[in-house]
């Protein structure tokens, strides 16, 4: 692998700004984005990425070899949070093992989005059905890990409090913000096409390297803030937030090869296997799953996968695929 | 002025509209309810700083009269026992305009 790869990732401006947040917190820095900028700017972010999806859905169709990857991203967001459980109730308990099962079948957005980046840079062309790939992997798995949880019988405490009713749940998960303005954009990115487009484009592209930039900043004081309570996870935890991830990685390289995915696209699909929710999943486990320990699970994809994926991982995965590919 | 109990609920974000719930079950309609509140209790560290809310609480106010009281605290505790939180309970005088 080409070291220089994961250097000229590392000094671009939105992972050293990650970075630099990072730093802030650990140097014990006042500095801080007000909670209703960070929002603001990851609207702007999936609004972004989800109209850019959609036009370029629209200029490619619907052909077979789009819908391949969506169908492995579906299967696959079912199937690792089943592994994740099965590895994790070893060591954890019901709620806890199918908290973070939940947190990493699914996917997190703005590991995809730094991808993107990544391969904007590389001059690497994707596809805008990666973009609803990312949008259908993100809701099974928080179904797939509450359905366990049941399984394993956290309902029959007789405290119903956590008892959310399935049908309730599954409407919480379609109707999640993000994913919601995610679908949304990417909807209306198909149907406008390049007129729509031309329309937003000032607005919905230019800015975007900007933007994420600075909520990379915010993401950085933030994970920065949980690294004490992922110390306390313990070794075990940490070993997975990392192994857990490379495991997936490989697996979405392998099926990416069998499907005969271009170089992109595959970078693309392995990023959303290896990644792990710190938005979507998060908010709904804590509702659906109260006795899980938040502790746990938001410190091991905030602070340790995210940070891995963005500044490792990304160029790790693309050397593999372009080693492989070639 | 009327004598009743001030309630002070102070529970994670994302359940809070539970609490709210309950509330308007046992009949209490009135409340206060101050949002992204930071803190730490028997689950840790709330830093408030969350953008979904996970790491955020809620603080909820409200009185209730002493023919209710029991009952809503009965609704109550489970629901905290199992999502976490903290239920004041102490005595007021309520004066309106």
């Amino acid at each position: 692998m080409d070291p220089s790869l994961i250097l000229t990732n590392l000094l671009n401006p939105p992972i050293l700004f990650f970075l630099l947040g990072m730093a802030a917190t650990l140097l014990g820095s006042d500095l801080d984005i007000p909670q209703p900028i960070t929002r603001a700017l990851s609207l702007y972010l999936l609004f972004s990425i989800g109209m850019h999806g959609g036009v370029e859905l629209h200029r490619s169709g619907f052909e077979p070899a789009v819908l391949l990857p969506l169908g492995i991203g579906v299967a696959a967001s079912v199937a690792i949070p089943l592994g994740a459980f099965v590895l994790l109730r070893r060591r954890l308990g019901v709620e806890d093992a199918a908290a973070i099962a939940a947190t990493y079948g699914s996917i997190s957005a703005v590991t995809f989005i730094t991808a993107v980046n990544f391969l904007e840079v590389q001059g690497v062309r994707f596809g805008g059905h990666m973009v609803a790939a990312m949008a259908l992997m993100e809701s099974p798995p928080i179904l797939v890990a509450v359905l366990l949880a049941r399984r394993h019988g956290v309902s029959a405490n007789g405290e119903g409090a956590g008892d959310l009713p399935l049908g309730a749940l599954v409407r919480e998960a379609a109707l999640n913000g993000p994913v919601f303005l995610l679908l949304g954009s990417l909807l209306v990115g198909l149907v406008t096409g390049e007129q729509g487009w031309a329309a937003v484009e000032p607005f919905a592209y230019a800015p975007f390297r900007g933007v994420l930039t600075l909520f990379l900043l915010d993401m950085g004081i933030i994970a920065a803030r949980r690294l004490d309570a992922l110390r306390a996870s313990g070794a075990f935890l940490a070993a997975f937030a990392v192994g857990f991830p490379l495991l997936n990685a490989a697996l979405a390289i392998a099926l990416s090869a069998l499907a005969g995915l271009a170089v992109g696209d595959a970078l693309l699909l392995t990023v959303l296997f290896a990644s792990a929710s710190y938005i979507a999943v998060p908010a709904a486990v804590r509702v659906a799953l109260p006795g899980a320990n938040p502790s746990l699970y938001l410190p091991m994809s905030l602070a340790l996968t995210f940070p891995f994926n963005i500044a490792l991982g990304i160029p790790l995965y693309y050397a593999v695929i372009v080693a492989l590919w070639s | 002025m009327e004598k009743v109990s001030r309630i002070e609920i102070v529970v994670d974000s994302l359940n809070s509209g539970r609490v709210v719930e309950l509330l308007a079950k046992q009949g209490l309609k009135g409340y206060t309810l101050i949002r992204g509140v930071a803190g730490s209790g028997e689950r840790g560290l709330q830093r408030g700083d969350d953008l979904t809310e996970v790491s955020n609480n809620t603080y909820i106010l409200t009185t209730c009269p002493a023919d209710k009281l029991e009952a809503f605290l009965a609704a109550l505790c489970p629901l905290l026992r199992r999502v976490g939180g903290i239920c004041l309970v102490s005595e007021a005088v309520q004066y309106r305009g």
